[in-house]
């Protein structure tokens, strides 16, 4: 069978131009480009708080930046200082009182910071505390209690940066 | 030279990528009195309380009793009531800035949060953007007394 005149020219065509046959480069960089500028705008911003998996933090409208202070995790089921576990919520729930004690042993430690704080400073250290959303206020009120009890006066919230909804009509305006 | 271009390109779009965070973690500032505070007497004038109930959430004044009360609505909270609530108690007293908030011991902490938000601020669509308008963003939190009328 033999081919018809058209496909017998886009064959000649082909073989043609098979050796010279080349990467497009230009586009390819250009799209590179915008990636790593767009990156690198995004990424400016260090976290300062660690997100992990096992807590499901709110959302929320909030703007404030966390600064470096020392955290308080909860999750569904334990209760983490800078990392290291201190309590299970199964024996915040069974606390009678509103002051968790091995909590507030650990926030007294005098190394938990780092460094020396001054009897000024004492009363407005600061303290980040980042729960997970589906826990009671009960053990929230608890922890907070401990905090304000262990010398830390400034407690934060850690949330979740709500996406911006983008309006109607805002799609190719810009 | 076109080839050894790429090459960094690659390798930093790869970095970035890999570094690059999504979500970003902000902080709610809380205002509570020291540990060992007096109970003192609240000072005259409006008292802002925002009462989270099972069903309902209720605005009110320390020293003159409930204002507001917003039921549930399709089985959530009436945040949107709530927000333009206080806007009005807002323009009326545009110098105050503090707020209470008071729950009862199993609110979900999420509900917290979304109440925080509210009170803090107001969202407004202006044009293309959303604006936040300051309302009470220095908030307290505390319990909420036990419910005076039975459901």
């Amino acid at each position: 069978m033999s081919l018809s005149h058209r496909a017998q020219r886009m064959l000649q065509h082909q073989m043609r131009h098979r050796a010279d046959a080349e990467l497009n480069l230009i586009p390819m960089i250009d799209i590179l480009s915008v990636m790593v500028s767009f990156l690198l705008v995004y990424s400016t911003n260090v976290e300062v708080l660690q997100n992990t998996k096992a807590i499901e933090i709110p959302q929320s409208i909030a703007e404030q930046q966390p600064r470096q202070t020392v955290v308080v995790m909860l999750s569904k089921d334990e209760l983490f200082v800078q990392g290291e576990p201190i309590a299970t919520v199964a024996e915040i729930h069974a606390t009678a009182g509103d002051i968790i004690e091995p909590l507030r042993d650990a926030l007294k430690r005098p190394t938990l910071v780092g460094q020396e704080v001054t009897e000024k400073d004492l009363a407005d250290r600061e303290i980040t505390v980042m729960g997970d959303k589906s826990l009671p206020y009960d053990v929230l009120k608890k922890v907070m209690r401990t905090c304000t009890d262990a010398d830390y006066g400034r407690i934060s919230l850690a949330v979740l940066q709500k996406d911006k909804p983008v309006p109607p009509g805002a799609m190719g305006t810009s | 030279m076109l080839v050894s271009m790429i090459d960094i390109f690659t390798v930093l779009v790869t970095f970035l990528l890999m570094t690059a965070v999504f979500s970003h973690t902000v902080v709610l500032e809380l205002k509570l009195p020291p540990a060992n505070a007096q109970f003192t007497e609240p000072p005259p004038g409006l008292q802002l309380e925002v009462t989270v109930r099972k069903d309902s959430l209720q605005v009110g004044d320390r020293n003159s009793g409930p204002l507001a009360s917003f039921p549930n609505k399709d089985g959530g909270y009436d945040y949107d009531g709530l927000s333009r609530y206080l806007q009005q108690v807002k323009s009326k007293f545009p110098d105050k800035t503090d707020a209470t908030i008071l729950l009862e011991p199993d609110t979900p902490y999420d509900t917290v949060v979304q109440t925080m938000d509210r009170i803090r601020v107001l969202e407004v669509n202006a044009g293309l953007n959303v604006v936040q308008y300051e309302l009470f963003p220095d908030i307290s939190i505390g319990d909420a007394p036990a419910a005076s009328t039975p459901p």
